[in-house]
């Protein structure tokens, strides 16, 4: 020992590390270095990293070193690994090996701006599903906009509706670009393509669509649309060589041919209920999803779930779509009302798509239909009345009704003789006189809440008299036990009202009375 | 190796054939591509060595962890081909890197003159130093319960995981006070 220490600082210095290593040895039981691993397990090894490693491994396990290479022991040995490795690799899905580029299985991603395909990592996890996928690049004039998109899907059904069949993958995207236009949608540009074309025009796709391993976009349909339509040089627009070039290569995840459609729906979940500054989809696209997906569990219980289970089918659902179980009772009662819309429509015999777009439109009047107490609801009143439903929605079809403060106000107005007559004649005159109906319900929402603003002053006649002979009867003893501060608030309210009354009485001629503050 | 070694290993290469088929070695090279992104074509063949390092040393004791025996072995493989493809240490982790840096005969020899100092020692506290001053020197991870489990069967009693960081705490210290006095 003494011979370390006689020497130079070098060895004290090896020493010191020693033990600083070794305060570190057994300072735990690797369980959290097994938590870490497992969790990285998610994603295996692809088919081909797990052949080469695993077959090392078990050629260790069974000895072949021992038993000599080239002896026919040795490849009986051999033959039996490969057979286990085979199996064991076999057991479950891997994802596609990352170091070449598979033409034929799955969409092809291939290596551009010195990026290879690579496994994605960490491994995403969208909507608390863990999905390996695989990013590179590939070709956007390869793949087509997914019809199914929730956010096209209404154009997809109109389209259906006027030719009697689904749109073509390039009518699609035409649909999408704006160039096919359908009856009910006037904008030109309906998925507003145009500035993120420019956008991509000058940067490229920045954040990565997600394919299925067929390469079907379940996110990203917008982008890929907008890349297309530069690519292919559409609306006009005149693109030079270079931004052709940065649309056509779009950085893609891709997800392995074994993703699962919960999978899938955590994908489309996550990246469109999560607020992440894209478009998001119309709420009444959302609240579609939430409550088909709550009518189906509800369906699937055999039998009528009580109270209790309905709460939890409830719970379960806002899990899965990352929503609050409160938005699922109010999606509840929108689309409640707006499928009634919608068959109200369609039995007058107009077109279901141009009836979905205006629901989509005007989906946030379907709460205010729905709100208000029990007893003080319009829609109460519908299923006794037909013919009151029928103006109330026809009116919000047309626009004659022209806003959700209105549609809220829409109990006061029908309960008041005056006010039902108005709606009447609104609803009588909207074909012919739009303006002048749509004047006639602004008038009538004046006059209910006219209305409401006098039976509330005669609400607060009846409190004024009731605190008046309170005070009255108030010794002066009653205010020793009120704080301090409570009392100088209550002294300065009552000024200003005495104010207020001076200015009243004034005004009627009445001389201020003696003595007040 | 004996009937108990041979037993052991045959279980052990009954967990690492577990360990492919769930998924654990697939997430060692995972988990150490993560840590380690330019280096991953060294990965497999760390991981690989490490579970060669595992059945050896089930050989000789148990293991109570082996996916983070196997884990921090490759990682110390790992570090060290890092080390020798740049040609100078590993910067990834101070102490990982000086782990790769410092030689493993250097440590042996180092920790044979430290053991040399412990003669006279509080028994349960040299037993416990001495266990962890060879797990080093072997360059095998220790864990806790693979410490407490090898003091108990030394002293002849059952100890815990804790007592046994205490005694490592106090002889580590000692060692150190010592060099310390000697050294003035």
């Amino acid at each position: 020992m003494n011979m370390i220490i006689s020497r130079d600082g070098a060895e004290m210095e090896s020493v010191e590390r020693v033990i600083a290593r070794a305060c570190a040895v057994a300072e735990d039981d690797g369980s959290a270095i097994e938590a870490a691993v497992r969790d990285a397990a998610h994603i295996r090894l692809d088919a081909a990293r797990a052949e080469r490693l695993y077959t090392r491994v078990l050629e260790e396990l069974r000895g072949l070193h021992r038993v000599g290479v080239d002896s026919v022991k040795a490849e009986a040995v051999r033959e039996r690994i490969r057979r286990e490795v085979r199996a064991l690799v076999a057991e479950v899905d891997r994802p596609a090996a990352t170091d070449t580029t598979e033409e034929g299985s799955g969409v092809a991603l291939v290596a551009r701006n010195g990026f290879r395909p690579r496994d994605v990592f960490p491994v995403p996890t969208f909507n608390g599903t863990v999905v390996p996928m695989v990013e590179g690049y590939v070709d956007v004039t390869t793949l087509d906009p997914w019809a199914e998109n929730h956010r096209v899907v209404l154009f997809v059904d109109e389209f259906e509706e006027k030719n009697g069949r689904k749109p073509t993958a390039d009518e699609l995207l035409e649909i999408l670009t704006g160039d096919i236009t359908l009856g009910s949608e006037k904008n030109r540009d309906p998925f507003d393509l145009r500035p993120l074309a420019e956008s991509i025009a000058r940067k490229g796709v920045e954040r990565p669509p997600i394919l299925t391993f067929n390469g079907v976009p379940c996110d990203g349909n917008r982008r890929i649309a907008s890349a297309r339509m530069i690519v292919n040089g559409r609306n006009g627009k005149k693109w030079t060589d270079e931004q052709k070039e940065r649309a056509r290569w779009v950085r893609v995840w891709r997800a392995p041919p074994s993703v699962t459609k919960d999978q899938l729906d955590a994908i489309v979940v996550a990246l469109n209920f999560e607020d992440d500054h894209k478009k998001p989809w119309p709420e009444y696209v959302k609240a579609r999803m939430v409550i088909d997906e709550f009518r189906h569990w509800k369906d699937s219980e055999g039998r009528l779930p009580g109270r209790a289970r309905v709460k939890e089918i409830k719970e379960a659902v806002a899990k899965k779509f990352a929503i609050g179980s409160d938005e699922v009772t109010r999606y509840y009662g929108m689309v409640q009302w707006a499928d009634d819309f919608i068959d109200y429509h369609a039995q007058a015999g107009k077109p279901r798509g141009a009836v979905q777009h205006r629901t989509d439109t005007i989906f946030q009047w379907f709460y205010e239909l729905g709100a208000g107490r029990t007893g003080e609801k319009v829609v109460e009143r519908f299923d006794a009345e037909p013919e009151l439903r029928a103006m109330v929605y026809d009116m919000m079809y047309d626009d004659t009704i022209e806003s959700g403060a209105q549609v809220r106000a829409l109990w006061t107005v029908a309960n008041h003789p005056d006010g039902y007559k108005q709606l009447v004649n609104a609803h009588q005159l909207r074909e012919k006189e739009g303006k002048e109906a749509k004047e006639l319900i602004r008038d009538a929402v004046i006059d209910a809440r006219a209305r409401v603003r006098a039976r509330k002053a005669i609400g607060l006649d009846q409190y004024l008299r009731g605190l008046t002979d309170r005070l009255g009867e108030t010794p002066p003893s009653a205010w020793k036990d009120f704080p301090t501060e409570f009392l100088v608030e209550i002294r300065a309210s009552l000024a200003r009202a005495v104010g207020a009354l001076d200015g009243e009485l004034s005004a009627r001629g009445h001389q201020p009375v003696a003595g007040t503050p | 190796m004996n009937g108990a070694g041979h037993e052991r290993r045959a279980r052990f290469e009954g967990d690492v054939v577990a360990m492919l088929r769930d998924g654990r070695i697939d997430g060692i090279v995972r988990f150490l591509e993560g840590r380690h992104r330019q280096w991953a074509d060294f990965v497999e063949d760390a991981v690989f060595e490490s579970i060669v390092k595992l059945l050896a040393t089930a050989e000789r004791r148990d293991v109570e962890n082996p996916t983070a025996f196997i884990t921090r072995v490759a990682e110390r493989q790992l570090l060290r081909a890092i080390g020798r493809a740049r040609g100078q240490q590993a910067e990834i982790d101070e102490l990982e890197s000086e782990d790769a840096e410092h030689d493993v005969v250097e440590v042996r020899a180092t920790v044979r003159m430290l053991k040399a100092t412990m003669a006279g020692w509080t028994e349960s506290v040299r037993v416990v130093t001495v266990l962890v001053l060879d797990a080093l020197a072997a360059d095998e991870p220790l864990s806790s319960g693979d410490l407490a489990r090898d003091a108990s069967a030394i002293l002849g009693r059952t100890v815990t995981a804790d007592e046994c960081r205490t005694w490592k705490s106090r002889g580590l210290e000692r060692l150190r006070e010592t060099l310390k006095e000697r050294q003035q």
